[in-house]
């Protein structure tokens, strides 16, 4: 509950707090957060199923649950063993987990991640485009998205929420990469690649003190961009870089 | 009688051997690694208590760490007052050792990772440890403080001065 709740945008609490509970239902992030939420707790459940990882039921709701969401709300808890996710849990619930850090938490909090903004932005915008498709152009209106209030879903908009995410999947495949040069199997590599991408701490044992210095480097980097979320690092690097331009004329 | 004897002494070759196994600690990594393997096997496990001591009704959980990973450990209560210091800041806790079954998804405790011990052996009592900065560091101190207050007075110089 403290994973959720601490999650959330902070926008989000004092709404609620204001009186406004009516935000947690209509706001696209709470929404977003719920539906893959569930659909990830049901792949991670029934890949740890498929592989009989628990003797139980209970214990596989309990633990595969709590990884996944420790994960989502990039809390970054652990509750088994960083190699148990590679020697145990099977290739779909490491799918599950992986996805659920990538996607992250939500925007204006303290969560990493794509956000559920964009995630939201993005679902909404395939949803406008086939509706477009479908519909006849007289019974096309604008879509809108409820962020707090109602707002347009344009085209800065959504270019924007692209921008980044695409940036997060370059970044994590870069990850990926770097982590299976280093000699490490596809699913470590992409784990703790979108582990180190979405700011969440999960390991699955890449990181330690004998992992090479160049992917400790690579991942600190990694970290540093996706904390702040690119645009503000590659607008330092261009001014960076044009008052060293000048100096130079 | 010849018969007798070749038993005997066979017996008598074996039990030194299996002791020997029994004594031999299995690595917390071993264990992590090999866990459907080890499952449900009785191991013995050695290491440095740390943590805290959870006491709940006549058993208690113990954190043992091998210095590699840490494994709970379900101990009865009774044998949990053996130990007498617990691994923290500034103190290094006692050293144990436990013959226990090792469970990989323990049935009882909601599918953890765990091992239940029936008794605990005290190898070695824990101590203080001095923890006494590095003179190295108080030299990196007193060169960088100064410096860090010297650049904070530049720049609200510059600033009252804009």
């Amino acid at each position: 509950m403290f994973f959720v709740i601490g999650s959330f945008n902070f926008a989000l609490h004092h709404a609620v707090l204001s009186g406004r509970r009516n935000e947690l239902r209509r706001n696209i992030e709470t929404v977003t957060f719920t539906i893959t939420l569930t659909l990830l707790t049901l792949i991670a459940t029934l890949g740890l199923m498929k592989n009989n990882v628990y003797t139980n039921i209970a214990a596989t709701v309990r633990k595969g649950f709590y990884q996944l969401i420790s994960g989502h709300t990039t809390t970054g808890f652990m509750t088994v063993y960083a190699r148990q996710f590679y020697h145990e849990w099977g290739d779909i619930a490491l799918f599950a987990i992986i996805l659920s850090m990538l996607l992250g938490g939500s925007a204006c909090s303290t969560a990493g991640g794509f956000k559920g903004l964009r995630t939201g932005i993005i679902f909404s915008t395939f949803k406008m485009e086939v509706k477009r498709m479908l519909l006849p152009e007289s019974r096309i209106s604008e879509q809108k998205i409820h962020h707090m209030k109602d707002v347009v879903l344009s085209d800065s908009i959504i270019k924007s929420a692209f921008l980044i995410v695409a940036a997060y999947i370059i970044t994590f495949i870069f990850g990926t990469l770097l982590g299976m040069f280093a000699g490490f199997p596809f699913g470590m590599a992409a784990f703790e690649s979108a582990s180190v991408a979405g700011n969440v701490g999960l390991s699955i044992g890449v990181t330690s003190a004998a992992m090479p210095a160049y992917l400790n480097f690579a991942y600190l980097i990694i970290m540093w961009l996706a904390r702040l979320e690119f645009m503000s690092v590659l607008t330092l690097g261009a001014y960076i870089l044009r008052k060293a331009r000048r100096k130079c004329d | 009688m010849r018969l007798r004897r070749f038993a005997l002494l066979l017996l008598l070759l074996l039990l030194p051997t299996s002791a020997k196994a029994a004594a031999q600690a299995v690595q917390s990594t071993e264990l992590i690694e090999n866990a459907l393997a080890f499952n449900g096997k009785t191991v013995t496990y050695r290491g440095e208590v740390i943590g805290d001591i959870l006491y709940r009704g006549d058993s208690a959980w113990v954190n043992v760490s091998d210095g590699a990973n840490a494994i709970g450990c379900y101990i009865p209560a009774s044998e949990a007052e053996k130990i007498e210091h617990v691994g923290r800041y500034r103190i290094v806790g006692d050293t144990v050792e436990l013959i226990g079954v090792f469970h990989r998804d323990c049935p009882e405790h909601g599918g953890d990772l765990d091992i239940h011990a029936g008794s605990i052996t005290v190898l070695k009592k824990g101590r203080k440890q001095e923890d006494n900065p590095s003179i190295e560091l108080i030299i990196a101190s007193g060169i960088l403080i100064p410096c860090a207050v010297a650049a904070a007075i530049l720049v609200l110089k510059k600033r009252s001065v804009i």
